[in-house]
């Protein structure tokens, strides 16, 4: 989290300094939100970074998503805004979801696994939201979407044999996990005011 | 705020109330695994193939047995590979005897005794070039079986081969228990097994090591099954007589013969046996220990028990036991040594050789009992078992099957090496 935070002040120093010369500004955002599905809800954050040219945002983001697994997600990150004043707009992340600290939900009668081990996968988010215009450089999203990420475990269990080593019996749990995500977003944008 | 905005922010915020009942997390379980495929001969092709065949690559060594200046090594359950050894410098590979399920051998003259899956076959080995199949005698062993707990069916012949299978099977997390999958027709796994050994030059009967299931006393064969210990007349050795089958317990793994005693190695103690009159066995004592896996041999005074753990022996105990023999009723600890996984041990004189696993193999001096000396240890090899004879010693590992010199106990000298090709 405190890395988020550094990186969103060195992202918002950019913006600041940057000299309007061309159509494109550079914009970013920080974002906190929750993720509901069947599972219990958990919270997510996210910071992006990138580029505005008329109605198009293209940037790259990261966070924090804690939504059954813990995971950080490294995505590409497409919004467009759909209103000519630049309050409506869609979004899209699309990226890879790589997990960390994580404990398998799997045992078996409680034998020692040989191989226990977390990989990521594909994530996505896509929705729709709001923009409110705030003073100066500064603008206040939310938005709702669905998301998808996908964890997988691989689990390996020795079994018994003569002499070592044993043959190793290997299952990889894929879990697939869709959520409802809401997001409430602080952007910073090199232009000021509506555009 | 804007009527719009309060529209719009209402309408996100109630998104997820609305809509998170509606996604749903998933789980499947992809379950990647290798079986193997029995390939059958009929009895008749497979009894046909009982001879000296071309030689081929160590690829699974199992028990191994020293007669004369041939080393006779087991493959796991494919047959036995005639090595000659008359310069243990330099030794050769020279035939392979196909016996499919074989596990165990051994050798009394010119007669080698090996299991056929669950029958024993005596084999006529005067020429090791030219073997030839004297006996079978069906059903010693009822209950062997294969790795993973397959059992061959005599309905389909003798398994001869396994053909290797991969496979991955997608299934909902919730549907199937995680972990094996056995079917009934294959298994997950080839099977391994440890070593044995034996042999001596002057004697016309070879000597068992300590991870044997077939031992010699003069004109007899004892062999031990899981659970039972059968006695065979060998007086025409190539016309064995079976004789008598005590039951012993349900875990019986080794056998080793020392004079006119049977010591056997079980997964809860150590039985004494002995063979006054050898076609009756009468159980002298037992040597109680922790579940374990549990290699033996014995010599006037002591009997050397090496204690390990691992998946297929349970227990966490990895140790050597001493136990002493006076009274053989009543088998006394001496002293325990600490080691790492020890398998097979032989012992020449004062000298105690013990294979560690993945430590290798280390030399003891055993002239005190209470205070065992390292000598020297060999490592870089993950050893099984060990016979040590006439300043050869010769060593089961899992790479390959070394010999190595010790005359100089405090500095072994590699030999040779046949190495496993997989």
């Amino acid at each position: 989290m405190r890395l988020v935070f550094i990186l969103f002040i060195f992202l918002s120093y950019s913006v600041y300094s940057q000299k309007p010369t061309c159509s494109c500004s550079f914009q970013g955002s920080l974002s906190a939100g929750l993720a509901a599905g069947n599972s219990p809800a958990k919270p997510l954050f996210q910071l992006s970074a990138g580029v505005k040219s008329k109605s198009y945002y293209l940037g790259v983001g990261t966070g924090i998503d804690d939504y059954q697994f813990h995971s950080v997600p490294v995505f590409a990150d497409l919004r467009y805004d759909f209103t000519k004043s630049g309050e409506g707009f869609i979004y899209g992340h699309a990226g890879y979801n790589f997990p960390y600290n994580n404990e398998s939900f799997v045992d078996w009668f409680g034998m020692e696994r040989s191989t226990d081990k977390f990989r990521g996968g594909f994530y996505m988010d896509a929705g729709v939201g709001y923009r409110i215009f705030l003073k100066g450089w500064h603008r206040l999203l939310i938005s709702a979407g669905y998301s998808h990420k996908r964890v997988s475990n691989i689990i390996g269990y020795t079994f018994p044999c003569l002499v070592a080593p044993c043959p190793e019996d290997k299952n990889r749990y894929q879990y697939d996990m869709g959520r409802i995500v809401t997001k409430l977003s602080w952007e910073i944008s090199a232009r000021r005011g509506k555009h | 705020m804007k009527p719009i905005t309060k529209i719009a922010v209402l309408s996100l915020a109630l998104l997820p109330v609305v809509f998170s009942a509606c996604v749903k997390d998933s789980c499947k379980r992809l379950h990647s695994y290798s079986y193997y495929v029995p390939v059958y001969k009929t009895k008749d092709e497979v009894r046909a193939n009982i001879k000296s065949n071309a030689p081929r690559d160590v690829t699974n060594p199992g028990k191994i047995y020293i007669r004369g200046s041939y080393i006779f090594l087991n493959d796991i359950d494919k047959g036995i590979h005639v090595i000659d050894n008359s310069n243990p410098a330099q030794p050769h590979n020279i035939a392979f005897i196909d016996i499919p399920g074989n596990l165990d051998l051994a050798v009394k003259g010119n007669t080698l005794y090996a299991d056929l899956y669950t029958d024993i076959v005596a084999i006529d080995i005067t020429d090791p070039l030219h073997v030839a199949s004297k006996k079978i005698i069906e059903n010693i062993f009822p209950y062997r079986h294969y790795g993973g707990g397959f059992v061959g069916s005599d309905a389909n012949g003798v398994i001869v081969d396994w053909v290797r299978r991969d496979t991955t099977v997608t299934e909902s997390c919730e549907s199937t228990f995680p972990g094996i999958n056995i079917r009934s027709d294959v298994f997950l796994a080839t099977s391994n097994s440890g070593g044995t050994t034996g042999g001596n030059m002057s004697s016309p009967v070879g000597q068992g090591g300590s991870m044997a299931r077939f031992a010699i006393i003069q004109d007899r064969l004892y062999t031990v099954g899981i659970s039972a210990l059968d006695v065979f007349n060998i007086s025409n050795a190539n016309n064995p007589v079976r004789g008598s089958s005590t039951t012993i317990s349900w875990d019986i793994e080794t056998i080793y013969p020392f004079l006119n005693k049977l010591f056997i190695g079980s997964m809860t103690g150590m039985y004494i046996y002995d063979v006054s009159n050898p076609d009756v066995p009468i159980q002298q004592g037992k040597f109680t220990h922790v579940r374990t896996c549990d290699p033996v041999i014995a010599d006037n005074n002591f009997a050397y028990v090496t204690l390990r753990s691992g998946t297929p022996c349970q227990g966490f105990t990895n140790q050597l036991d001493i136990v002493r023999l006076n009274n053989l009723s009543n088998p006394e600890l001496v002293k325990t040594y600490n080691l790492k996984n020890p398998h097979g041990l032989s012992k020449d004189g004062n000298t105690l050789f013990i294979c560690d696993g993945s430590d290798g193999l280390k030399v003891y001096d055993v002239s005190d009992v209470n205070n065992m000396r390292l000598l020297s240890q060999v490592t870089g090899l993950e050893t099984f078992d060990v016979i040590a004879f006439n300043k050869v010693a010769l060593v089961i590992a899992k790479d390959g099957l070394y010999q190595y010199d010790y005359t100089n106990t405090q500095s072994l000298q590699l030999l040779s090496k046949i190495t496993v090709k997989k």
